[in-house]
């Protein structure tokens, strides 16, 4: 009967510790790791209304980056900004001028990303001027490329374009919608 | 289509790419455009624009088809082409290679058909093969009911 009893408490004990691990083993887990990076990853420097500006190997102006806050993070080492107001300027055409909410600058490719509220404008001083909105969408600078696969509206005067998905090449002059493209070009 | 229509222009299709320097976009992929009743259907067109707005298009396909409802008209009028080119400052229509065009029973035939949108004036021109000559097939009318005879 002795051994019986024994027995039984044997197989308690060590269920009670097997749960316990488990246990901790969760716990261990729940901390996601961006939350152990960003105790690390505080901001190093910013900046309040600043300038970027960059030329190209010609010397050229290639774009100036506005914004009114940029705050700089070490680790990630890319820069997030407010208000990005980006002027990128293109050989014999007045610029582009790229603006959004929120805005992350990665150091490392160069490579800007703008989300909320992003509007891409083109011969903002002529009288038909060009507009492309977006929710997101992100310019590799390094090639001048800008690409989103969001939802995308081109309006100017007389016509309106809709489509899903954009890739533009700056000095290219040239756009494309990926699907689901819908013109509407307004009667004379 | 016609310039003096208060309906938009209207382009359904899959793809666009619009080309800054050439001032035109290309339209690929089930390409449907409309305005009111018109409907041009074709795989591809190319949207010629300046500063007052659309210029010209140019559809192709296999065929590009057009098709026309004229108030007032009991049957629509259909063209068809390899290749449709709809110019708005003269509102013509130019249907190129296997041009045809159909309202209600007559059938013109060429390689190249000339239709105004609003005159409604058709002109045909053969190619120099002799399978590309003019062929225009126009059924008499009924004096009294007024209707196409058979």
């Amino acid at each position: 009967m002795n051994n019986e009893k024994i027995k039984k408490y044997a197989i308690f004990i060590v269920s009670i510790f097997a749960a316990i691990v488990i246990i901790w083993q969760n716990n261990e887990d729940e901390t996601p790791p961006a939350a152990s990076i960003d105790a690390e990853d505080e901001a190093d420097f910013f900046i309040t209304k600043g300038q970027y500006t960059v030329f190209n190997e010609e010397g050229e102006l290639s774009s100036i980056m506005k914004s009114d806050e940029a705050k700089h993070y070490p680790v990630r080492n890319n820069a997030l900004l407010i208000n990005p107001n980006l002027l990128v300027y293109r050989e014999d055409n007045p610029p582009w001028r790229l603006t959004a909410d929120k805005g992350e600058y990665s150091m490392g490719d160069e490579n800007l990303t703008l989300t909320q509220n992003v509007v891409i404008t083109r011969n903002e001083a002529s009288e038909n001027p060009w507009t492309l909105k977006t929710e997101s969408l992100t310019l590799l600078n390094k090639t001048r490329f800008i690409t989103t696969q969001q939802p995308v509206t081109i309006s100017d005067n007389f016509s309106t374009l809709d489509g899903t998905g954009m890739n533009a090449w700056v000095d290219d002059k040239k756009i494309e919608l990926t699907s689901n493209v819908r013109g509407n070009y307004a009667p004379e | 289509f016609t310039a003096t229509s208060n309906e938009p222009i209207k382009i359904q299709a899959d793809h666009a790419e619009l080309d800054e320097i050439k001032g035109h976009s290309i339209y690929t992929g089930a390409v449907v455009i409309t305005q009111g009743t018109t409907v041009l259907t074709s795989d591809k067109v190319i949207v010629y624009t300046n500063k007052s707005g659309l210029i010209k298009l140019e559809a192709f396909g296999a065929p590009a088809k057009f098709t026309h409802q004229q108030e007032g008209e009991a049957e629509p009028t259909h063209a068809y082409g390899k290749k449709i080119i709809y110019t708005r400052a003269d509102e013509n229509l130019t249907l190129i290679d296997e041009a045809k065009l159909e309202q209600g029973k007559n059938t013109f035939r060429g390689s190249t058909i000339k239709y105004n949108t609003v005159s409604r004036v058709v002109t045909a021109e053969g190619g120099e093969e002799k399978s590309q000559r003019v062929e225009i097939i126009v059924h008499p009318v009924n004096k009294d009911s007024g209707e196409t005879k058979e």
